[in-house]
């Protein structure tokens, strides 16, 4: 009996051999990681957010709780396109608030790091006339920023400096206290409600 | 991150088996289900959709209390709860025909001529499961006498709120809602307790796929079960002491 020679095996093509190692030997602390770094992302935005439900409900008019919050799914599958991870809130017929952390891409595969506090309504009109009621209202950060005109969606947002990224949850604080300062300046989402007709 | 990441498994280990104590202390002396080994009982494999009806609908005759039943499939509303404390409970009905036999509905539980529940029970995603034929529940449900009606599809996961008029209700949340019920029945009722705690290790092994790694494991095995722990720690919150 002639035993059969071993195929040649060929190593992985185009020139991924280095990347493969190393992926074997890191791919499974690599993955827990990842998953850790969201859950602690997560946490601490779900801390903040609840830290202000009292002063959301009071300034934006809502009658929201805790178990209005939810963790985006945006964060749970991550899309490089638009990486965020963040939590919210569901506001019934207007939209959703959500306050997290945002990667901008900043070209050649680098991204720079936000805390932002947003809201993204379900009704163009709604986002229109917030959009008119904010341009009136002096120092107001609101923007538009990380999405454009076409979004429906108003942010408040302060970029973090990497070597700043573990007091995060500060940042948290000051965009949402920002955010509701200015919900605050055109009267909540009651302020959007077309005037009563006069008698 | 993997380097960064070393560290802090040792804390995440710690704050687990602290988590872990809690809840053996909070379910004593029948302790956290996790524990058994479910995974290997032929009754409650995965497969067995009408087994974890059955016991689900026997846990829910044991509790009754519309407060708690409410609370348990996720149903947000006071004017019916309200409205089922003055009613008599009926013990929940399985494999219930309708539409001239054609169909089945899992579960239905009602509170006399107040409160229909109807619960539609899945041992997958409800994305994977077949949904189609909720509508046709939910218009048999339209013709009942019943005030208050509601819904519920009870899935692992889904990528929905709702499903032709079925509100999606995971059975995470149910067994961190039992885990609470076993614990405050643990003295009064031992025996539901005890019944409560099976049937949620069966899910939890069965459906959720959860286990607990073993007490040398080394810190990293921990921490990739965090899933495990969140839902051991949102069933402590709240639970009776």
């Amino acid at each position: 009996v002639t035993k059969a020679s071993s195929p040649t095996v060929a190593p992985t093509s185009g020139g991924s051999g280095k990347f493969i190692e190393e992926g074997a030997a890191s791919y499974v602390q690599a993955t827990i990681a990842i998953k850790e770094f969201a859950r602690i992302v997560h946490e601490e935005c779900e801390k903040v957010a609840l830290d202000f439900l009292d002063d959301i409900n009071r300034v934006m008019g809502t009658r929201l709780s805790e178990d209005d919050l939810d963790q985006c799914r945006k964060g749970k599958l991550l899309d490089p396109r638009d990486p965020w991870l963040c939590v919210y809130f569901s506001i019934k017929d207007i939209g959703w608030i959500y306050l997290g952390l945002y990667w901008q891409s900043v070209g050649e595969g680098g991204y720079k790091l936000h805390g932002a506090a947003m809201i993204w309504f379900r009704d163009k009109k709604l986002f229109e006339c917030a959009r008119e009621k904010f341009k009136g209202v002096e120092d107001s950060r609101i923007e538009l920023f990380p999405y454009g005109e076409e979004d429906d969606c108003l942010t408040v947002s302060e970029s973090i400096p990497i070597e700043q990224a573990a007091s995060f949850p500060h940042t948290l604080h000051s965009v949402l206290s920002g955010f509701l300062e200015a919900w605050e300046s055109i009267g909540g989402l009651d302020g959007l409600k077309p005037p009563a007709p006069s008698p | 991150m993997v380097e960064g990441m070393r560290s802090w498994t040792e804390v995440r280990k710690n704050a687990y088996q602290a988590l872990l104590q809690e809840s053996e202390a909070r379910l004593a002396p029948f302790g956290e289900p996790l524990r058994v080994d479910f995974g290997t009982h032929g009754w409650l494999s995965d497969e067995r959709e009408e087994s974890f009806t059955a016991w689900l609908g026997w846990i829910i005759d044991q509790i009754r209390e519309p407060d708690l039943i409410f609370r348990l499939l996720g149903i947000e509303d006071d004017a019916a709860v309200s409205a089922a404390r003055g009613a008599v409970f009926r013990p929940p009905d399985r494999e219930v025909p309708i539409l001239d036999n054609t169909r089945r509905l899992d579960l239905v539980i009602r509170y006399e001529g107040v409160v229909l529940i109807v619960v539609e029970v899945k041992v997958t995603g409800a994305d994977s499961a077949q949904t189609a034929k909720q509508a046709e529940y939910f218009g048999w449900m339209t013709g009942q006498p019943e005030q208050f009606k509601r819904a519920v599809l009870l899935a692992t996961d889904a990528s929905e709120e709702e499903y032709d008029k079925f509100r999606f209700v995971s059975w995470g949340h149910v067994c961190a809602e039992l885990r609470r019920l076993a614990s405050r029945y643990r003295l009064t009722r031992p025996i539901v307790a005890a019944m409560i705690l099976a049937f949620v290790s069966a899910v939890e092994r069965n459906l959720l796929q959860m286990s607990l790694p073993k007490s040398d494991a080394p810190a990293i095995s921990w921490m990739a079960q965090s899933a495990v722990f969140e839902h051991i720690e949102k069933s402590l919150k709240g639970a009776q002491q």
